[in-house]
């Protein structure tokens, strides 16, 4: 049985995973970040996509709210999970940027420019994997696997 | 930052307490079952708002239910 945070967490993570799969496959496989700024087709499918994905998260957050007993889903253990899963995920996210950032500056440092279909692909990753970051580490503190026996 | 090291006899105290279920302890305190779960795997330290609510539940002290067992690992 799962609490509301730890349901919360895996939903969050199954539906930013799938958006994020779906997201790669349009970026890449429509000829990659060179063309991407240039291609409307593309960049109405990924805002769709990132539409969708918000819906269906926020639709899963109403469709876990209170219990329909009135018991407690929710307590200081998983508030704690969540602010400490948060503390990871702002890390991971600011070294993914530094890396993506750096990577993309040793790549086309001698071609003058970065293709703007790289900045599209920088700001739609950095939120998917923050969700599904954040969703990890959800569950892995609520399970023990990390960080537990805090004190 | 050392880690204090805080033993509990949550699950004894349910026993002696008419076999008190998880659920049922849960409740009375405030908190969820997976929170009494970790509690008595030692995986997990309540605040001490919780730490007094479970004491009131099986009408204890805390330092009967609770016991600082030193602050280094």
């Amino acid at each position: 049985m799962m609490t509301q945070s730890t349901y919360r967490a895996a939903g969050k993570m199954i539906i930013w995973s799938i958006v994020l799969v779906v997201f790669i496959a349009l970026f890449f496989g429509g000829g990659g970040a060179g063309g991407f700024a240039h291609d409307k087709g593309r960049i109405v499918a990924v805002a769709i996509l990132f539409a969708a994905g918000f819906t269906s998260f926020f639709i899963m957050l109403a469709r876990s709210g209170k219990k329909k007993d009135g018991g407690l889903n929710r307590d200081e253990r998983d508030e704690r999970n969540e602010g400490k899963a948060a503390e990871i995920t702002l890390t991971i996210i600011l070294v993914y940027v530094y890396f993506l950032g750096i990577a993309l500056w040793a790549v086309f440092q001698g071609k003058g420019s970065v293709p703007a279909g790289w900045m599209w692909f920088l700001a739609y990753s950095t939120v998917f994997l923050g969700m599904i970051a954040h969703g990890l580490f959800t569950l892995l503190l609520a399970s023990g696997k990390v960080g537990n026996g805090e004190g | 930052m050392a880690k204090a090291e805080i033993r509990n006899s949550v699950r004894r105290q349910r026993f002696e307490h008419g076999e008190m279920t998880q659920q049922e302890l849960a409740d009375r305190a405030g908190c969820t079952r997976q929170t009494i779960v970790a509690l008595e795997q030692g995986k997990y330290v309540p605040s001490l708002a919780l730490a007094f609510r479970i004491a009131r539940v099986f009408g204890s002290t805390i330092e009967e239910v609770f016991e600082f067992a030193g602050n280094e690992k």
